[in-house]
């Protein structure tokens, strides 16, 4: 049973560009956070454990910021795909349509 | 990330923010600025005999200490945290506002993963911010601590100066009686110093406990699952529309993102175009001729492929323009070799190189097809096919360029690992120089838990069968002849697990990554795990010189 959808090259690409924006804001935010390290003494000699609590997670949050980016680049990755093999589905469309359809006739619907 | 996860985090910040962990007397958030040593007063007023009594009272105020690193830190984190939180919320935005241009399963799909990486993202941000307000309320405990301490020596050098300058006159001079008095006056003093000392130290430690920060790495490991995307498209099922000549839904299949593959490893822009900058491992000969791996340097864009290259050159004695796949088989036949029993060296040294064994093992197959390929009888075989001499020669520089790849992708973290640790993987992901999102598999697989192993190692596995192998076997399956050709690999590739299923009873084509996938997944991977229960017979396969085991795997109608 075919499924009820709507879609166009454009608004996928579309998408995929906004996926690009949000991935830009995380890697400003990567590097951010990838500037700045506590020194050895930041809390003076009492505390320093402090800063090694501080600094696993530091990595830990790193890594996180790092598999965002990550997963939003597939994202984007997906999209573009998409994107492209719909241009390709509506340009093939298009091409059989003009060869059989009356002159004023709807697009390609999909 | 689930509602519950996320109210963990917010429950994290809720807990810094509380400051129950801090010691109750250093939440007085009293601290105010420390001008001068108080001992030095003694000195000034002609009791400069008191100050070896007093200096380690001193010493103790000058411990504790708050550099200019506290303040930037927890700023930058903070700033991380809010670019965090409106990247998901701009996310969430995007997907909805084109609804109408774009719906259905897929697109149903798509903006539900985006609902669920904005959640990741802010327990993320909320995890971020909880360490920011840690850091400045370690800090200010620590101003406290310093401002109390030195508040106190204070008290005490006024009391000394008082009291030794009045005795003294009295007694005439510093007598044993004065000074035995003032020590006692110092003592007095250096208890509570030592008790603010302490609570500091309590402090720190109670930073890295509930209601601190200990639940925050296991909330933001919940978050980089949740993140983690399904290896490839395709592998997941979907339902999809039927469209006709193509199947982009397909693509977008994989949104669904249900499998553990944080694994796979996916590549950001940055992975894909390194940034000098990064401090980087250098490979080095040492003296013997062995290969060490050096944690300095700066390199520009070589990255992992220079490392790999260098290894081979270095510890392999690979000569690196000699390694041409495009020349075939038989010129690098030798080079095959020694990367084979590389990888059995690997799991030699330290059996938790579980993907370097399987590799061994995969590499005896491989050879022997490498070798069939050498045979008459072959050639005609693939000729009645309609496969010529040209298009076989083309087909094996693809399978030994993947063969490179392998090596260039995976080996030298391995090297690492051999020679440093999980200390080693940590550096080099820290270097930007492990493909992102792999450090979990190594943590795994330095986990010392026989399941955790065995899931970090089908991790790589994964990411070589997706990330390094398809878009070669893509490629092959696009040229001319090349579904001919896959359709006949299909049919002879055997498993090179004792027992092992061949791929044609398993059914598909090798070529694609759902078909190969499963055959992995479903009877390699589990009599692979069978065979490592039996450490014997796995070093003794795995350890077999690689001619030798390949002649089992040679087609006998192909062995000349």
């Amino acid at each position: 049973m075919r499924e009820s959808y709507t879609t166009s090259a454009s608004a996928l690409a579309e998408q995929a560009r906004k996926v690009g924006d949000v991935l830009a804001e995380l890697r400003t935010a990567a590097d951010t956070a990838g500037s700045v390290a506590l020194t050895s003494n930041a809390f003076g000699e009492p505390a320093a454990e402090a800063v090694t609590v501080l600094d696993r997670l530091g990595t830990a949050g790193l890594d996180t910021v790092v598999a965002a980016m990550n997963s939003l680049t597939e994202a984007g990755s997906r999209l573009r795909d998409t994107a492209t093999e719909y241009e390709q589905q509506e340009a093939a469309g298009r091409s059989a349509y003009n060869e059989l359809a009356e002159p004023g006739s709807p697009g390609l619907v999909v | 990330m689930s509602a519950p996860q996320l109210e963990a985090a917010d429950r994290l910040a809720a807990g810094v923010s509380g400051g129950s962990w801090i010691a109750p007397g250093l939440r007085t958030g009293v601290s105010g600025a420390v001008d001068g040593k108080p001992v030095q007063r003694l000195a000034a007023a002609g009791l400069g005999d008191l100050v070896p009594l007093v200096q380690p009272l001193q010493q103790a105020v000058d411990r504790m200490v708050v550099d200019g690193s506290v303040a930037a830190f927890a700023d930058a984190w903070q700033r991380a945290a809010d670019t965090v939180e409106q990247a998901g919320q701009q996310l969430v935005r995007s997907a909805r506002a084109d609804e109408a241009d774009w719906n259905g399963a897929a697109a149903d799909q798509y903006r539900e993963r985006a609902r669920t990486t904005a959640a990741a993202l802010a327990g993320a941000a909320r995890v971020f911010a909880a360490k920011s307000a840690a850091t400045r309320m370690m800090g200010e405990a620590v101003g406290s601590a310093r401002t109390q301490a030195n508040d106190l020596l204070d008290r005490l050098v006024d009391d000394l100066i008082s009291y030794v300058q009045l005795a003294s006159s009295a007694a005439g001079g510093m007598t044993a009686e004065v000074l035995g008095e003032a020590t006692r006056l110092v003592e007095s003093y250096a208890q509570p110093v030592a008790g603010i000392e302490e609570q500091l130290r309590q402090t720190a430690k109670q930073l890295a406990g509930a209601p601190g920060l200990g639940p925050a790495a296991g909330i933001l490991a919940a978050v980089r699952e949740t993140l983690a995307f399904a290896p490839a498209p395709g592998l997941a099922a979907l339902p999809r529309p039927d469209v006709a000549g193509g199947d982009p839904n397909l693509i977008l299949a994989g949104f669904d993102g249900s499998t553990s593959a944080a694994a796979a490893g996916f590549e950001t822009v940055a992975d894909r175009t390194p940034e000098g900058g990064h401090t980087r491992g250098l490979a080095t000969a040492d003296a013997g001729g062995g290969f060490v791996l050096a944690q300095n340097g700066r390199a520009g864009t070589g990255g992992r492929a220079d490392r790999a290259r260098e290894l081979a050159e270095k510890k392999l004695g690979i000569r690196l323009e000699d390694w041409d796949p495009k020349k075939g088989f038989e010129h690098n036949k030798e080079i095959v070799k020694k990367v084979y029993e590389y990888y059995a060296g690997l799991y030699a040294d330290k059996p938790q190189l579980q993907w370097a064994g399987m590799a061994k093992l995969a590499g005896v197959v491989v050879y022997a097809g490498f070798q069939d390929m050498q045979s008459t009888a072959a050639g005609t075989y693939l000729w009645l096919r309609g496969i010529d001499g040209t298009e076989r020669a083309q087909f094996e520089t693809k399978f030994l360029e993947m063969h490179q790849a392998v090596f260039m992708d995976l080996a030298y973290p391995h090297e690492v690992y051999r020679q440093e640790g999980l200390a080693g993987i940590e550096r080099l992901n820290r270097g930007g120089e492990l493909p992102p999102g792999m450090i979990d598999s190594w943590r795994k697989i330095d986990s010392g838990d026989a399941a955790q192993i065995a899931a970090g190692n089908k991790e790589l596995l994964l990411r070589e069968q997706s990330r390094v192998l398809q878009p070669y076997y893509d490629t092959i399956s696009k040229m001319s002849d090349g579904a001919t050709f896959t359709s006949e690999t299909s049919k002879n590739t055997t498993s090179p697990i004792p027992g092992g299923q061949p791929f044609s009873e398993h059914g598909g084509n090798v070529a694609n990554l759902k078909d190969r996938w499963d055959w992995i997944e479903k009877d390699m991977l589990p009599k692979y795990q069978e065979l490592l229960k039996n450490p014997q017979e796995a070093n003794r396969l795995i350890g077999e010189p690689l001619e030798q085991a390949a002649k089992r795997f040679q087609l006998p109608w192909f062995v000349p």
